[in-house]
């Protein structure tokens, strides 16, 4: 498909990505509103430089890259925004089952590093390559295969504790 | 792998829906044209300006020259830093460099919410400041944030139904302390401890506790300053997700701070009673 992107094609793309987005930056930074505020930069970033990809597969990756590198950038802070909630709650939500196993994951990707978390994202959940991985996040094959490694591990002894 | 994937499908099922829309995203995009065209705009009729300046300057003389200036410039990052450093009464213990513009994200009920990309600042100062300073023989860094939100974007965040007269009444956990204070003017001043809300899908185990402040104003305005600590510092928090006590020597701003910061006349521009 080596279609030029003209703003109907743009509006579409953004209307069909950024659920799948947020779902993605809700995995790598674990805030809903931090993963919102993670899609909005990418999506404007990609509706003003839109013009300049020529082709569908481009902008997808474009946008990949820009969400995985925002998140990044943001965990190079020493410090970190403010969480907000919805609603300030009147006592902790009980978890359901399937809630709970989600909380453990989440809080097991949570102690991942920025970059292990990035590369277990995209390998896991965006299906990418090593290769595709690497060059997104501008890293030797080597080292996204020793982050996933790692990762996926860290991910195990992590849930195996959290079920215990 | 796909165990893996299954994995993940129930951590990102917990994200619930996005807020995100595509009307907010191409909103956001056109503002961003706006302003990239304004300063282009501004850049171009600068450079006129200062063409024909010195055109005229040059032929009949600087009415200017004794060094008195037209109207206050904007201040430079580094001069921001200063006069924020001066604010904070930091005297000779600690460096303030700025950290670009970061307006403040807050808790609903609490402070209005703005949507992605809609938060909106109109205050002299206001950003992100790093401070940095020697405690125990090693550098501890704090961040704090100032920002006021105009009324419009006030209604923004609260959907059209403004603050909420009384803040403090809003916490139902006493562990806020929450103050609210009614000071001349109409103002009213409320500092209370902020930390990361004990709700369920929140998989960070640090709570990071410090005090945090607003300062409405009777326009409808409303000023916010609010400290952000090191998510790294384990002064703050237990290992277990547990709270420990604030540790004085770590942050950089008590109660009588914050309020002090809050009341400073330099945060606020001339039309709201500010300096600036």
């Amino acid at each position: 498909m080596t279609r030029t992107y003209d703003d109907a094609a743009l509006h579409e793309f953004v209307e069909a990505r950024r659920t799948a987005l947020f779902r993605t930056a809700y995995l790598l930074c674990g805030d809903r509103d931090e993963a919102d505020d993670l899609v909005q930069t990418t999506l404007v970033k990609v509706v003003l430089s839109g013009r300049r990809h020529t082709r569908f597969g481009n902008l997808d990756a474009y946008a990949r890259k820009t969400l995985v590198n925002t998140f990044i950038a943001s965990r190079r802070r020493f410090w970190r925004r403010e969480h907000s909630c919805a609603e300030l709650p009147d006592r902790p939500e009980l978890p359901a089952p399937d809630r709970e196993t989600g909380l453990v994951i989440r809080a097991a990707l949570g102690r991942l590093s920025a970059q292990q978390r990035a590369v277990v994202v995209l390998r896991y959940w965006e299906d990418l390559s090593i290769a595709e991985t690497a060059g997104l996040l501008g890293m030797r094959e080597n080292t996204v295969k020793s982050h996933a490694a790692r990762g996926l591990s860290a991910l195990r002894d992590q849930m195996r504790e959290g079920f215990v | 792998m796909s165990d893996i994937r299954r994995l993940l499908e129930h951590a990102a099922d917990g994200g619930g829906p996005s807020l995100v829309t595509t009307e907010s995203v191409y909103a956001e995009a056109a503002r961003v044209r706006r302003r990239r065209r304004a300063v282009a705009g501004a850049a171009a009729a600068a450079v006129a300006v200062a063409v024909t300046a010195g055109v005229l300057t040059g032929r009949v003389g600087s009415p200017f020259r004794d060094g008195a200036e037209v109207a206050a410039r904007p201040l430079t990052p580094p001069e921001r830093a200063r006069e924020f450093a001066v604010l904070l009464r930091l005297g000779g213990g600690g460096t303030v460099e700025p950290d670009g513009h970061t307006p403040v994200r807050v808790v609903p009920g609490t402070e209005p919410r703005q949507a992605p990309g809609e938060v909106r600042s109109s205050g002299p100062l206001d950003g992100t400041y790093v401070v940095s300073r020697q405690v125990r023989g090693g550098t501890v860094r704090n961040a704090v944030t100032v920002t006021l939100l105009d009324p419009a974007a006030v209604r923004a965040g609260t959907a059209g139904r403004g603050l909420p007269a009384d803040l403090c009444a809003r916490f139902r956990d006493a562990s806020a302390e929450c103050r609210r204070e009614e000071l001349p003017g109409g103002r009213v001043l409320t500092v209370w401890v902020a930390g990361d809300p004990p709700a369920a899908g929140r998989p960070w185990p640090s709570r990071e506790y410090a005090y945090r402040g607003r300062l409405a104003l009777p326009d409808g305005s409303v000023l916010i300053a609010e400290e952000a600590i090191d998510s790294m510092a384990s002064a703050f928090t237990t290992g277990n997700g547990g709270v420990s006590s604030i540790d004085r020597q770590r942050t950089l701003l008590d109660r009588a701070g914050i309020r002090a910061l809050l009341l400073s006349p330099e945060l606020l521009p001339p039309h709201l009673g500010g300096k600036r």
